[in-house]
């Protein structure tokens, strides 16, 4: 790990100060990072994948790490709140049942207990060309992505290209599904970002991020809006190994029945499987009017990954992202399938 | 070998529990399937390989293995007994978990008819006498003997000063037992008898005895596993292993080395694999988080059995034997749950979907 200076401020404006009077880096991840629970920047920063000079101490901030009511039955998730506090709210279990899941899903009680929404919507890849110091991948400034034609069974299935990492957080697709947005304060001011609109794709972004934070900027708040789907979401993750897993592959799913329990509304977000929460608009679409029933879910399951264009070793994420999709949909419309 | 064994078995319809029992002469391996095919009741596996309705789907499988184990001549081992009553025993060797402290005591403690926790054991440094390295399952049947050498010899000096206090008795003819020193109808307390010593107290040394050791172990386990055919999971279920080791020093610990073995094997079987990048020619998944041990969450019912019917009166070490038979167990018990034949650990969700893909292909 490379010798960086620790700065504590007392407010986002001091923060987002100490952020931007860093000496300039010669490489974006030689540059100042915040942190709150450490749990993912430390791992990179042993590894040298990052080499901040100057990291911003959140924790010395108060009231970041706050979950509290919007005043219309959404919610307000501060940044630095734990993934422990998520998931044992009384209010995120019972009304946004997919968010609480999707965060009990993550890692192991101790890093839970640690580590933060913000954190966690932040997060780099687990790709492992990208975690190995001695591979210099695109993502790290190099002109190869190792995964494109090498040991790729953990890798995109859709929207890859040229670099093919996975997006690993949890939290993610279910927020995402949820219609929510991220605020975000820089030195530029204040924004509001959707999440569909704060992660980017590799071809599309800056290859060497997963989304669209400036080096200065900050998250400082995560809006959940209420909405009818919320209470009835789910987050289906498959883990090779329950103990303690990344996905392989992950559904988050919301669905609104109407009369005769058909669906009125549905969100379907994809994990795991495309290098940003992969939301797939057109099986959405092909559940409104529909009761679900095993064919209703075998068809949206095939339309859902229809785009998948899967690499040499990791076909058999398709048929397993159809069952985590067939499966979530089920549990979200309260279906024993 | 396992995994073609059980093949051969489906191909010819025959039950690989009795297959095994036509093909393998050492009538052990027939005690030892016996008695695990009950244990995990056998007669419920899956008829058919893949059978079933559901996409969870249940089965079962066996493997048998066999291992070395014997010892060498290289432990120096030092027991002496103070006049205070207090025992040591001496001996650079190391505890690599499995045991060495226990036996090392409880084998001077037999001896000497203390308990256990009446002797003091000193291992761990190379200044405390030669001792083997730990490799190959060879410690127990290495030190265990001379452990056993140490003791008889320093009973019998004991008893030699011990003598006069008990009417002038052979060394040989005194008991150790219960914590007593005994003669004809004399007994002394251990404390009472151990003043008789002299100030610096009674040291023997032991040597390497051959016929205290053998090799050649026999084991056997049974495997039942869960499926999930739509994401590929292989849940392990229950693990039943019979395993012989001659005289087993310690139950306890004999009994935590078989499920050690079998957790090991568990993790070789469906989750361990060393991921190399060929251009590279580095390791990609150097770390705790990518490469995949088994945690709490994975891990089923284990049943340990210590095969009693082994009468052999020798030591030897059954600490890899244990590891053996497990994995082609748990690689049949897979194949007999859900159809596919994976012939390459760790057996992975990629694998399963794959091979079930081409198993509908061929169909």
């Amino acid at each position: 790990m490379k010798a960086f200076e620790w700065i504590s401020p007392t407010s986002i404006n001091d923060a987002v100060a100490a952020l931007t009077s860093a000496p300039a880096p010669d490489d974006v991840d030689d540059a100042a990072r915040p942190i709150a629970g450490g749990q993912d920047l430390l791992t990179t920063m042993k590894d040298y994948i990052t080499r901040p000079t100057r990291l911003v101490n959140l924790k010395s901030i108060r009231g970041l790490d706050r979950i509290v009511a919007d005043g219309k039955g959404g919610l307000r998730i501060g940044p630095l709140v734990t993934l422990t506090q998520l998931d044992e709210d009384p209010v995120v279990r019972r009304n946004f049942a997919g968010l609480a899941e999707a965060a009990h899903s993550i890692a192991t009680p101790q890093i839970r207990n640690l580590g933060t929404v913000g954190g966690n919507l932040c997060q780099r890849p687990r790709c492992w060309y990208f975690r190995l110091e001695e591979a210099v991948c695109l993502k790290k400034g190099g002109s190869e992505c190792f995964a494109a034609t090498g040991e790729n069974k953990y890798h995109a299935i859709l929207g890859g290209g040229p670099s093919y990492i996975v997006h690993p957080s949890d939290l993610a697709p279910m927020l995402l599904a949820l219609g929510s947005s991220v605020s975000v304060v820089g030195a530029e001011g204040k924004r509001i970002v959707p999440l569909e609109k704060f992660f980017t794709l590799p071809s599309e972004g800056n290859l060497r991020r997963e989304n669209v934070l400036k080096n200065d900027e900050l998250i400082t708040e995560i809006h959940v809006p209420a909405s009818k789907f919320a209470a009835h979401s789910t987050y289906l993750k498959f883990k090779e190994r329950d103990s303690m897993d990344f996905a392989i592959a992950a559904v988050a799913a919301a669905v609104t029945l109407g009369a005769n329990k058909t669906v009125t509304e549905a969100r379907l977000v994809l994990g795991g499987v495309a290098p940003i929460p992969w939301r797939v608009p057109r099986a959405e679409a092909a559940l409104i009017g529909k009761t679900l029933n095993s064919e209703v879910l075998q068809s949206v399951a095939g339309i859902a990954l229809g785009g998948a264009k899967p690499l040499e070793k990791n076909a058999y994420k398709i048929p397993l992202t159809q069952t985590l999709v067939r499966r979530a949909l089920a549990k979200a419309g309260g279906l024993n399938a | 070998m396992e995994s073609l064994l059980d093949e051969l078995a489906y191909k010819i319809g025959m039950d690989p529990v009795a297959f095994r029992k036509r093909n393998m002469r050492d009538e052990v391996y027939h005690r030892q399937l016996d008695r695990a095919a009950r244990e995990i009741n056998w007669e419920r596996r899956n008829a058919n390989a893949g059978g079933g309705a559901g996409p969870l789907k249940r089965g079962m499988g066996c493997g048998a293995g066999t291992w070395g184990g014997g010892g060498n001549d290289q432990c120096k081992v030092d027991v002496t007994v103070g006049r205070d009553g207090s025992v040591l025993v001496a001996v650079g060797t190391q505890d690599l978990g499995t045991g060495t402290r226990t036996y090392t005591r409880a084998i001077v403690a037999e001896e000497l008819g203390l308990q256990i926790k009446d002797v003091v054991e000193q291992i761990g440094n190379s200044k405390l006498g030669g001792a083997n390295p730990s490799g190959g399952s060879t410690t127990a049947a290495s030190l265990s003997p001379s452990v056993k050498d140490a003791a008889i010899k320093v009973r019998l000096a004991l008893a030699e000063k011990m003598a006069p206090l008990l009417g002038n008795a052979k060394p040989e003819e005194i008991a150790f037992a219960g914590g007593n020193v005994t003669f004809g109808g004399k007994s002394l307390s251990w404390k009472q008898a151990c003043a008789a010593l002299p100030a610096a107290g009674v040291t023997a040394h032991g040597q390497w005895r051959q016929d205290l050791q053998s090799r050649g172990v026999h084991g056997v386990c049974f495997a039942e596993v869960e499926v999930d055919v739509e994401t590929g999971k292989v849940r392990p279920i229950k693990m039943v292993q019979v395993q012989d080791g001659g005289l087993p020093l310690n139950r306890l610990t004999m009994e935590s080395q078989l499920n050690g073995g079998m957790i090991q094997s568990l993790g070789m079987a469906l989750w361990e694999g060393r991921v190399m990048d060929a251009d590279l020619g580095m390791q990609l998944n150097p770390g705790f988080i990518d490469y995949k041990l088994p945690g709490s969450l994975e891990m089923p019912e284990f049943v340990p059995i210590i095969d009693d019917d082994d009468k052999r009166e020798v030591v030897i070490g059954i600490a890899e034997a244990c590891i053996i038979p497990s994995l082609g167990a748990l690689a049949n018990a897979v194949y007999n749950a859900c159809g596919v034949r994976v012939r390459e650990l760790p057996i992975t969700p990629d694998k399963i979907l794959m091979g079930l893909k081409g198993e509908r292909r061929s169909a």
